[in-house]
């Protein structure tokens, strides 16, 4: 092998990583297409599946009963050339006794073209195996932080419109039931059953009046380490007789 | 002759161990079974690398290679898989999100004006709180399957989970809602839905002229 490897000039190699790494990314427009084999990642692509077997759970409660023959096929030709034709060219024709040709001139032999392609296919399964990879767990990771926000926001939201029902409730009811008589005039969050469980933090913004109040909701989402520019605020107003919930913008 | 054989041979192995799993429609089970016999595959070569290597070099090359090849195996497989099934838990969370503010607001919106309502009638000849509630929510209230559904104004009759069921109260002091979810687990496998199914996710609210009472019950 290390013959082999000794007799494949600068140039040769440029152009053997250059094939590799274009097998793996599109670096000449319809390189890819033209052979259709659409080589790429099969773990990427078992997850972009089961993304839409997720989706479909998401919306229709069960997942579809699309195939994706497409991807499948994809994902097993990337598999049988990643690890088996590309490793297995590289060895063993690599390790193969060359012969020189019968005109003794310098001309490729069959071992040293499989030699060569199973290097440009190895190189190939190596970038996309780790560069993607990597690439991507950077995207993941952006799209964990938006979750986690979403999922504070959603949580403060929840809990204010229990507080604004319970609100609503306190102002319909007569004194003799525990209410304000159609007034928020002497409520306070205590009063609330829900406060006393909820996480985040609640406070009546100004002072409730016979016609309207206005309740705040903060949270800090746990990834941010106490930064205070990353909270997210809600605010939601009750304005009865008809209005039990009136979301205001919010960050 | 025999090189090609070997690879045909290992190819023919893997995309069997790739079809056969196929059948079953989960995605991973093909692609973890090929690429285990894929697996096979790499170490022949390295028993054929320690045996046939002809120079330090050629070992360190060649095993080396596939020891590389293995290890980015491994950090994609275990990432793609770990990912797949975080975005299906946030999914689903998201769902749950949205089903439980839905429960919320479709059922106790009704329930809090009618409450408002009957709070605010005349001294005399008042309604009992579900009679106030029935003459602002009758035409809501529509019998599919043997139950009793109650549909939003804005929805039709095939809108989307939580269903919201009229329960008959035992009184006409009381209106009682159930929310009901359609695909979402509940906390309890076992549960007995108010539907008949079992574990789903369920919600009651119940009103009284004493106010709301608005729980999870699975």
């Amino acid at each position: 092998m290390k013959g082999k490897i000794k007799r494949i000039s600068a140039l040769g190699w440029g152009g053997i990583i250059l094939a590799g790494i274009s097998l793996s990314i599109p670096i000449f427009p319809g390189w890819q297409s033209f052979l259709d084999i659409g080589l790429a990642n099969p773990w990427r692509i078992a997850n972009s599946i089961a993304t839409i077997l997720a989706i479909d759970i998401f919306s229709e409660g069960v997942p579809g009963d699309a195939i994706h023959t497409k991807a499948r096929i994809t994902a097993l030709l990337s598999i049988l050339f990643f690890y088996i034709l590309g490793p297995g060219l590289m060895i063993l024709f690599g390790l193969k006794e060359e012969t020189k040709a019968e005109d003794g001139s310098n001309k490729l032999s069959v071992t040293m073209i499989g030699f060569m392609a199973g290097l440009v296919i190895t190189i190939s399964s190596l970038v996309t195996l780790t560069i993607e990879t990597i690439s991507m767990s950077a995207v993941h990771e952006n799209s964990r932080i938006s979750a986690k926000k979403s999922a504070v926001t959603d949580e403060v939201r929840q809990n204010l419109a229990t507080l604004a029902s319970e609100s609503y409730e306190y102002w319909v009811l007569p004194e003799e039931h525990g209410g304000g008589s159609r007034s928020f005039e002497g409520l306070n969050l205590d009063q609330l059953p829900a406060y006393r469980d909820l996480n985040g933090t609640y406070s009546f913004a100004g002072t409730p009046s016979d016609t309207m109040l206005s309740i705040t909701g903060s949270g800090l989402p746990e990834f941010t380490g106490g930064e205070d520019s990353s909270r997210v605020s809600v605010t939601v107003q009750v304005r009865p007789p008809d209005d039990i919930i009136r979301w205001e913008d919010s960050r | 002759m025999k090189r090609i054989g070997w690879i045909l041979g290992g190819m023919i192995l893997a995309a069997i161990a790739f079809f056969i799993p196929e059948r079953s429609g989960y995605i991973w089970a093909p692609v973890i079974s090929a690429v285990g016999i894929a697996g096979l595959f790499l170490l022949g070569l390295v028993v054929y690398i320690i045996r046939n290597g002809k120079s330090q070099f050629d070992r360190v090359f060649g095993i080396g290679i596939i020891v590389l090849l293995a290890g980015a195996t491994i950090y994609s497989g275990v990432f793609n898989y770990q990912k797949a099934g975080w975005q299906l838990d946030l999914l689903m969370d998201i769902r749950a999100t949205i089903e439980k503010g839905i429960s919320q607001a479709q059922s106790t919106e009704p329930l809090l004006l009618s409450l408002e309502a009957y709070h605010n009638q005349d001294g005399s000849n008042r309604k009992a709180i579900e009679a106030v509630f029935l003459e602002r929510n009758g035409e809501k209230i529509r019998t599919i399957n043997g139950f009793n559904r109650f549909i939003p104004h804005d929805e039709t009759e095939e809108h989307d989970s939580p269903y919201l069921y009229y329960a008959e109260a035992v009184s006409s002091d009381s209106v009682v809602l159930v929310a009901q979810s359609m695909r979402i687990p509940g906390r309890d496998p076992g549960f007995p839905n108010y539907n008949g199914a079992n574990g789903y996710m369920q919600f009651k609210a119940t009103l009284t002229e004493g106010g709301l009472n608005y729980e999870r019950q699975n």
